[in-house]
C-alpha cells in the first residue's frame, strides 16, 4: 500500500512533464518534393482561370535591334554659299530668307565696280535661301550674300560605340524617330568620328520632301541588325529561369513539364530555341511564371 | 483569530451587510475599468524601429541603415536582444526588453538614441518607431471601395489612385481622434504622385539632365513670406505665391533658356499623375482594394475602441464622396462579444445549476439562496482584483472559474449550520437570538478548518502555472491569478458574510427536509460502505489497478502544448517564391479569393499582400495574409462541422491553385507569431557571421549533417536568397574616357527607373510628391535599359552599357541579424524521438563534422529551449507545491498518516479525469493540466472533509468503525454537494461549442470526470483505509 502512496508525487510529477514534453507535436509539414521531377500537374479549368496560355512551338521571324541616338545635319553637297563674282554695289535683292528657289534664278543684281555694269546673282542650286547678307546700297566683297541650302535629303549622323560597332553595318534598316515624326532609311557608311570621339558614325541619308525635318536635331535610330527566320521560337516571356538554367514548360494532358532549353539569338520579344524544344510541342506562352512558381513554392516560406 | 473573525462577523452581521454593499459597489464600478479582450496579450516589451529607404537594395539597407541602428541601440538599459530585417526598401530593427520594462520608459530610451545616430544616416531617411500598440492592437480593418459601376462626372470609375487619397486624407484623419486608437494604417491602391516623365532624346536635344528638371521644380515652387510694412497705421502683410498648384503649372516651368527661347517641362516631359512604385497592395474578393487598420493602443479596452471606431467610420460615410463607400471587414467586438457570451453563459448556466443543486440537496430555498450569493459577490471581488493586477478579462482568465469550486467552502459552511440550527430546533423548537448565534458560530466554527485548509490548497495546487515563463506565462498566469483571487475572496466572504448571512435570514423555522436524493444516497451508501470495508482488499486492488490503467491510458493520449483559442475567423498566409512581382502576386490573389469564396461559408476574404505604410509587419511582396471571415454557424449548409475541418476543406481546396505555399492561423495568432518571430522549430542552430554566401554555406553543411541524425524532420534552411536583381556596375575605366564619375551613372539609373522627387503639390492640407522619372513604357523594358543614355559634360551622351555592366543574377531577399551580427537559421523538428537526446546529439555531430571559419559561430535555440526549461523549473515547483500541501494536511490532522491517506484521493481524482479526456478523445493539454490541479485541490477538500469529521467523532466516541460509518454517512451530503457542484458548474462549459470554448472544454471535462471518480472513491476508499490504517494503529498501541 505504502508503495503507492510513495508513487503520488511521481506519477503527479510525471503527468506534469509529459504535459511539457509530450508537446512538440504540432508543427507546420510541407512538401517538398516537387524539386528533382520538375513537373506540375494543374487542372485545365484552373489553369484556365489563373490565366496560363499554351502554343505550339513553330518557327517564327527574330528581329534583333539596337538603339542609337545621333543628330541630324545637312548633306554638304546641298548647300551652296553664293558670293558675288566681281566687287561692286548691291543694286537690288529678289529673295528673302525662307524662300524657295530654283536653279537659275536671279537672287540679287550686283553693279560691278570695275565694269560699272550690273550682273545677276543666281542660283546654281534649288533649294531655300537660308542666309542672306545683302542689302542695296551695300559692298559686295568677298562675304556671301546668300546661302542657298536644299533640304530635300538630310544626313543622320548616328553615334555608334565602341561596343556596339560590330552589330552595326552598311545597308542596315534603321528607323530614324525624333521629335514624334519617324522615318525608315539605311545605313550608308560608317566612318570614324572626326574630333577623335570614342565612338565612330553611322550616316544614314533620309529624305526630306514634306520639310518635317531639320537640321541639328537629335533623333534615335533603331537599327535592325539581324533579321532572321529561325526554326524555332518562342516568345520571350515563355521562358524562365530555374536554378541558372533556361527553361520551357511543355503541357502534356493535364502536366507541365519543364525542358531545359538553350536559347539564341532574340530580340526581346521572341527568342530562337536552339535545343530542348521541338516543333509542334504545345508550351506555355502566358503566365509561364505561374508554372515556376508552382515548382518552387515548396520553398516560399514566411520568416519573421 | 478565525474564531474571533466569525464571532465578530456574526455579532457585527448588519456590519458585514454594509461591508458586502461596499464590495458591490467597488465591484461594479472596476468593472467600467476592466480592459476586456477576447485572448491574453502574450506579446513582449518590445519597440520596431522601421525604416523606410525607397529604393534600397537588402545589402544597401543594412549597411546604411540597421547597422548604425543596431549599433546605437547597444548598452541600452533593461534590453533583452536586438533582431533586424533589411530588405528592398525597409530596414527594421526590433528591440526586444525585459519583461516587466515600461513601454514608455523604453521608447524614451530608444528615441534618445535614435536622435543621436540622425547624421549618420542617408540623407531624407528617418528611423521611426512602430506604433504603441501590441499583437492585440488590430482591432478594426475595412476597404474603401468604389460602387459598383459608379462613374465619376467624366465619366470615369474611381480608380485604387483616388481611394487611396480618400483613405489618406479623409477617412484616416477622423479616425486617428478616435481615443485609443494609435495608427491607422493603410496598404493599397497608390499614393498620388505627380509624375513627370521626360523623353531621354528631348533631353539630350535641348541638353538638359535629369537633375536641371528637378532643380527647376524645385525653385519654382515655394510660397515666401516677407514680414510686414506698416503704412498709415496699417499693419501689411507681404507674402509672395509661387507654389504649383496643377499639371498646368508643372508644365510651365522652364527648365533652361536656349537663344532667348525659354524650354519649359512640357517640351520635354510628359506630367500627368502617376503611380508610386508601392511596397504593398491589398485585395478583397478578388478585387484591388484599399484596406485601412485601426490599432488599438496598448492597454486599451479593444471592445470599446473596436465600437468607437466602428461609429466614427458610420460617421465620416456621410463625409465620403459620392460612389464611394467603407467596407468594414474586420471588427474585434465581434470576437469579444462571442467570447465574452460564451464566458457569461458557462458562468450563468453554471451558478444557476449550483443553486438548483444546492436546492435539491440542503432543501432549503433560503439557505441556497445565501449560497448562490457568493458567486456573484466573489466575482464582484475578483473583478476589483483584476483591475488593481493588471489582468484583463478575457477567454483565459475568466476560463478557468467555476463556480461550483468557489462556493465549495461556503456549500460546507452552510450545510453544517442549517443541520445544526435544524438539530437543535428539534430539540428546543424556535431558538432564541442569542443560542441561534452560539449555534451558528459553533456549526461555522466546527467546519471553518478544513474548509479553510482545502481552500488554501485549492490555491496552492495553482502555483505551478506562475513558474510558466513566456508564452505560455502570459497565457496562464492571469488565469491562474484570477482564479486564486476568486478562491481566496469566496475564503474570506465564507467566513464572514456566510456566517452574518445566515444570522440574520435563518431565522424562523429552519426547514430542513433530508431530500430525497440525499436520503436514497444514504440509503445505498451505508450497506455499501459496510461491504466494501469487509472487502477492502478487493477494493483497494481494483482502485490500485484502476489507477495504473488510468497511468498507461495518460501515455496513450496526445498532447498539445498550448490550447488554440478559436477566432472564428480564419488567417492564412499565401507565399509565392521570393522575387514575385506585386502585380503577378494581385493576379494569383484574384483567382485565389475567387476559388475561396466559393465556399458558403465565407463570408468575406480580404488579404493584405506585401508591407503597409506602417511597416508594422514587414512582408515582402510575395506573401499574402489572407483574412477570411466566416458566415455565422446557423448560415452554413452543415453546422456541425467544426472550424478546423472547414480549414482542412479549404486548404485542400486552394493547394489545386498553382504557385501558392500556405499556412493557416488564427488573425490574432498570426499578429502574435509576426510580433514574438521567435524559431517555431523543435530545434534552430543559428549560424552567426559576416560572410553571407559563408553563412549559406554553413548552414547547408549543419543542414546534411542534421539530416542524418535518426528522428529528424523538416529540417531547412532559412530563405535568405533568391531575390532576382539586376546589378548595374560601373566601369572605371571607361567612366574616366568619358570624364564622368560613378555617382553621375548611378544619378542617371536611380532617377530613370526609381525616380526622384523634386517638391511637392500642396492641395489644401494634402500634399503630393513630385516626382521625376522615365515613363513606364522606358522603365519596364529590360532590355532596352542598356542603351539607356547617359548625358556627359559636354552635351553628348554615351549608352549606358558602354560605362557600365549589366548583370542578372539572384541575390539576398533579406538579411537577418541578431544581436548585431548577421545570422542564417537551420531549423529542424524531431518526430518519435526525444527532444533532448536529439539535440545532444546534433551538438555533438555538428562539433565534429562541421568545421566553421574563424568569426562564425553557433547558437542553439528553439521550442526545446522553452520546452526544457518549463520541465526543468515545473520538476522543481511541482515535488515543492506537493510537499507545501503535504505540509499543510499534516498542520490539519498533525498527523503524517491521515496526510497520506487524504493524498490517496489526488491520483483517484486524477485517473477520472484521464478517462475523461479519453473518453471524449481529448489530448492533454495546459487546460487539461489546470483541470488536474484544480481537481487535485478538489480531491484534497473531500477527503479534508470527511477525514476531519470520522476523526473527531473517533475522539469522542472511541469507537473506530462505528466513527467511520456514522462519520461517512454524515459527511456524505456535504461531500456529495461540493462534488455535485464543482463538477455540474463546470458542465456548460465542457458542452459549450462557442467561440473560446477549446480552452475550457479540456479543463472542464478534466474535472467532471475526475471529481465523479474521487467522490466515488473517495467515499469508499478513504473511510477503507482509514479504519484499516486506524486500526493497525489502534493495535499496535495495544499492544505496546
Amino acid at each position: 500500500m505504502k508503495s503507492i502512496l510513495f508513487k503520488l508525487p511521481i506519477i503527479i510529477v510525471l503527468l506534469s512533464l509529459s504535459l511539457i514534453t509530450h508537446a512538440s507535436g504540432d508543427h507546420d509539414e510541407h512538401d517538398g518534393d516537387h524539386e528533382e521531377q520538375q513537373m506540375v500537374t494543374i487542372d485545365d479549368h484552373i489553369a484556365e482561370k489563373s490565366m496560363i496560355e499554351t502554343a505550339i512551338a513553330s518557327s517564327g521571324i527574330i528581329n534583333e535591334q539596337l538603339k542609337v541616338y545621333g543628330k541630324t545635319v545637312n548633306d554638304p553637297s546641298q548647300v551652296s554659299h553664293i558670293r558675288a563674282r566681281f566687287p561692286g554695289t548691291v543694286v537690288n535683292v529678289n529673295v528673302q530668307i525662307g524662300d524657295t528657289v530654283k536653279v537659275g534664278d536671279t537672287l540679287a543684281f550686283v553693279e560691278s565696280n570695275e565694269s560699272l555694269k550690273k550682273y545677276p546673282i543666281k542660283a546654281l542650286m534649288p533649294g531655300v535661301v537660308v542666309a542672306r547678307h545683302a542689302n542695296p546700297g551695300e559692298m559686295a566683297l568677298d562675304q556671301v550674300l546668300f546661302t542657298v541650302a536644299n533640304f530635300e535629303k538630310i544626313w543622320v549622323e548616328l553615334q555608334v560605340f565602341p561596343g556596339q560597332l560590330n552589330q552595326i553595318n552598311s545597308d542596315q534598316q534603321v528607323l530614324i524617330s525624333g521629335s514624334d515624326k519617324t522615318v525608315t532609311s539605311k545605313i550608308e557608311h560608317i566612318i570614324p568620328s572626326q574630333d577623335e570621339r570614342p565612338y565612330s558614325v553611322a550616316r544614314v541619308l533620309i529624305s526630306n520632301q514634306s520639310r518635317d525635318w531639320t537640321t541639328g536635331l537629335l533623333v534615335s535610330g533603331q537599327v535592325s541588325i539581324n533579321t532572321t527566320e529561325a526554326d524555332l521560337v518562342v516568345p520571350s516571356k515563355a521562358i524562365q529561369i530555374i536554378e541558372n538554367e533556361s527553361v520551357v514548360f511543355v503541357k502534356t494532358g493535364n502536366t507541365y513539364t519543364a525542358l531545359v532549353v538553350e536559347t539564341g539569338r532574340t530580340d526581346g520579344k521572341f527568342t530562337e530555341i536552339l535545343s530542348g524544344l521541338h516543333l509542334g510541342d504545345v508550351y506555355v506562352s502566358e503566365n509561364s511564371y505561374l508554372i515556376k512558381a508552382d515548382l518552387e513554392k515548396s520553398g516560399a516560406s514566411h520568416d519573421h | 483569530m478565525i474564531e474571533s473573525i466569525i464571532k465578530a462577523s456574526i455579532n457585527r452581521r448588519w456590519l458585514v451587510m454594509a461591508g458586502v454593499l461596499l464590495l458591490i459597489g467597488a465591484g461594479v464600478w472596476n468593472y467600467q475599468k476592466l480592459p476586456i479582450d477576447a485572448v491574453p496579450d502574450i506579446t513582449n516589451v518590445q519597440v520596431q524601429i522601421n525604416t523606410e529607404a525607397p529604393g534600397f537594395s537588402p545589402l544597401e539597407s543594412e549597411q546604411r541603415i540597421t547597422y548604425p541602428v543596431e549599433t546605437a541601440l547597444a548598452g541600452i538599459p533593461k534590453l533583452s536582444y536586438t533582431r533586424s530585417l533589411s530588405r528592398y526598401g525597409l530596414s527594421q530593427v526590433t528591440v526586444v526588453f525585459e519583461e516587466g520594462t515600461d513601454l514608455y520608459f523604453a521608447r524614451n530610451l530608444i528615441n534618445e538614441r535614435l536622435g543621436v545616430i540622425k547624421g549618420l544616416l542617408p540623407e531624407g531617411l528617418e528611423p521611426e518607431m512602430g506604433p504603441v500598440a501590441t499583437g492585440l492592437g488590430e482591432i478594426f480593418m475595412y476597404t474603401v471601395e468604389a460602387e459598383d459601376g459608379y462613374l465619376q462626372e467624366d465619366g470615369t470609375s474611381i480608380d485604387s489612385t483616388e481611394l487611396r487619397e480618400i483613405q489618406d486624407w479623409i477617412i484616416k484623419p477622423q479616425l486617428s481622434l478616435v481615443p485609443g486608437v494609435t495608427e491607422v494604417n493603410s496598404i493599397g491602391g497608390y499614393n498620388k504622385q505627380y509624375h513627370v516623365n521626360p523623353s531621354p532624346e528631348k533631353m539630350l536635344s535641348y541638353e538638359i539632365s535629369f537633375e536641371d528638371i528637378s532643380d527647376a521644380l524645385e525653385s519654382n515652387n515655394a510660397n515666401v513670406g516677407a514680414g510686414y510694412i506698416e503704412t498709415n497705421g496699417q499693419q501689411i502683410l507681404i507674402r509672395s505665391p509661387g507654389q504649383l498648384k496643377t499639371i498646368s503649372d508643372i508644365e510651365d516651368v522652364v527648365v533652361k533658356n536656349i537663344d532667348h527661347a525659354p524650354i519649359k517641362i512640357k517640351d520635354i516631359a510628359e506630367v500627368g499623375i502617376g503611380k508610386e512604385l508601392r511596397t504593398g497592395a491589398a485585395t478583397q474578393g478578388g478585387e484591388e482594394t484599399v484596406l485601412g487598420t485601426a490599432m488599438m493602443l496598448v492597454g486599451e479596452n479593444s471592445r470599446a475602441v473596436a465600437q468607437a471606431v466602428a461609429q466614427k467610420i458610420d460617421e465620416i460615410k456621410s463625409t465620403l464622396p459620392e460612389g464611394v463607400v467603407i467596407d468594414s471587414v474586420y471588427d474585434r467586438t465581434t470576437l469579444v462579444d462571442k467570447a465574452i457570451w460564451t464566458v457569461q453563459k458557462n458562468l450563468t448556466e453554471g451558478a444557476l445549476l449550483v443553486i438548483v443543486i444546492l436546492f435539491l440537496l440542503l432543501g432549503n430555498f433560503r439557505a441556497a439562496l445565501i449560497t448562490a450569493a457568493v458567486i456573484p459577490l466573489a466575482m464582484l471581488a475578483t473583478i476589483s482584483g483584476m483591475v488593481e493586477a493588471g489582468v484583463s478579462a478575457n477567454l483565459m482568465s475568466l476560463g478557468a472559474l467555476d463556480f461550483g469550486l468557489i462556493v465549495d467552502g461556503a456549500v460546507i459552511i452552510i450545510e453544517n449550520s442549517i443541520r445544526r440550527l435544524s438539530e437543535a430546533q428539534k430539540e428546543k423548537g424556535l431558538l432564541p437570538l442569542k443560542e441561534r448565534l452560539e449555534v451558528v458560530f459553533s456549526a461555522t466554527n466546527e467546519v471553518i478548518r478544513p474548509s479553510l485548509f482545502g481552500v488554501i490548497i485549492i490555491t496552492v495546487v495553482y502555483i505551478p502555472l506562475f513558474s510558466l515563463t513566456g508564452v505560455e506565462g502570459k497565457m496562464f498566469h492571469p488565469m491562474a491569478s484570477t482564479v486564486v483571487m476568486a478562491l481566496l475572496s469566496a475564503l474570506v466572504l465564507s467566513f464572514t458574510f456566510i456566517p452574518a448571512a445566515i444570522a440574520i435570514f435563518m431565522n424562523g423555522k429552519v426547514s430542513e427536509k433530508e431530500s430525497f436524493i440525499i436520503r436514497g444516497a444514504k440509503s445505498i451508501y451505508q450497506p455499501l460502505l459496510k461491504a466494501a470495508i469487509k472487502l477492502r482488499w478487493l477494493v483497494l486492488v481494483g482502485a490500485l489497478a484502476l489507477v495504473s490503467f488510468a497511468g498507461w491510458l495518460a501515455t496513450t493520449l496526445g498532447s498539445e502544448f498550448i490550447p488554440e483559442l478559436n477566432e472564428g475567423d480564419i488567417a492564412m498566409h499565401a507565399m509565392r517564391i521570393p522575387g514575385t512581382g506585386l502585380e503577378q502576386a494581385i493576379q494569383m490573389q484574384k483567382v485565389l479569393e475567387e476559388r475561396i469564396l466559393e465556399f458558403p461559408q465565407v463570408a468575406k476574404v480580404f488579404a493584405k499582400i506585401g508591407t503597409p505604410e506602417v511597416a508594422t509587419d514587414p512582408m515582402p511582396p510575395n506573401v499574402a495574409d489572407n483574412f477570411i471571415m466566416l458566415n455565422p454557424r446557423d448560415q452554413w449548409p452543415d453546422p456541425t462541422l467544426t472550424q478546423s475541418e472547414l480549414v482542412e476543406q479549404i486548404e485542400a481546396a486552394v493547394r489545386e491553385l498553382p504557385g501558392n505555399n500556405y499556412e493557416f492561423t488564427q488573425p490574432i495568432q498570426m499578429r502574435f507569431n509576426e510580433l514574438i518571430s521567435g524559431v517555431r522549430a523543435d530545434l534552430g542552430i543559428k549560424v552567426f557571421g559576416d560572410d553571407l554566401d559563408q553563412l549559406l554555406e554553413s548552414s547547408n553543411e549543419i543542414l546534411e549533417v542534421i539530416e542524418q541524425i535518426d528522428g529528424v524532420a523538416d529540417g531547412r534552411v532559412e530563405q535568405v536568397t533568391g531575390l532576382p536583381m539586376l546589378s548595374v556596375i560601373p566601369d572605371r575605366v571607361s567612366l574616366s574616357r568619358y570624364g564622368i564619375n560613378v555617382a553621375d551613372v548611378q544619378h542617371v539609373v536611380q532617377t530613370a527607373i526609381g525616380g526622384q522627387g523634386a517638391g511637392t503639390i500642396y492641395e489644401g492640407d494634402r500634399r503630393f510628391e513630385i516626382m521625376v522619372r522615365l515613363d513606364e513604357s522606358l522603365r519596364r523594358d529590360l532590355s532596352r535599359l542598356s542603351e539607356l543614355p547617359v548625358p556627359l559634360n559636354d552635351g553628348s551622351y554615351v549608352p549606358l552599357s558602354e560605362v557600365a555592366e549589366l548583370i542578372q543574377a539572384p541575390a539576398p531577399n533579406q538579411i537577418s541579424r541578431e544581436n548585431g551580427k548577421r545570422r542564417v537559421v537551420v531549423t529542424a523538428n524531431v518526430r518519435d524521438r526525444d527532444l533532448g537526446s536529439f539535440v545532444d546529439e546534433a551538438k555533438i555531430k555538428i562539433a565534429s563534422d562541421v568545421k566553421l571559419p574563424a568569426g562564425y559561430w553557433l547558437d542553439y535555440g528553439g521550442t526545446f529551449e522553452q520546452l526544457e526549461s518549463a520541465s526543468q523549473r515545473l520538476s522543481i515547483v511541482v515535488p515543492i507545491t506537493l510537499i507545501i500541501i503535504f505540509g499543510l494536511l499534516i498542520m490539519a490532522f498533525s498527523s503524517f498518516k491521515d496526510a497520506l491517506i487524504i493524498f490517496t484521493g489526488v491520483p483517484l481524482a486524477l485517473t477520472g479525469g484521464v478517462i475523461s479526456l479519453w473518453l471524449r478523445g481529448m489530448p492533454f493539454s495546459i487546460s487539461a493540466g489546470v483541470g488536474f490541479i484544480a481537481l487535485s485541490g478538489v480531491a484534497v477538500l473531500n477527503g479534508l472533509v470527511m477525514l476531519s469529521f470520522i476523526k473527531d467523532l473517533w475522539e469522542k466516541t472511541g469507537n473506530l468503525y462505528h466513527s467511520v460509518i456514522k462519520g461517512a454517512m454524515t459527511r456524505l451530503r456535504p461531500v456529495l454537494m461540493t462534488a455535485l457542484v464543482a463538477s455540474l458548474g463546470f458542465v456548460p462549459m465542457a458542452l459549450n461549442t462557442g467561440t473560446g470554448a477549446e480552452v475550457q472544454r479540456p479543463l472542464a471535462t478534466v474535472v467532471i470526470g475526475g471529481i465523479i471518480s474521487s467522490t466515488l472513491l473517495t467515499l469508499f476508499i478513504l473511510p477503507i483505509l482509514y479504519e484499516w490504517v486506524s486500526k493497525d494503529k489502534k493495535e499496535n498501541g495495544e499492544k505496546s
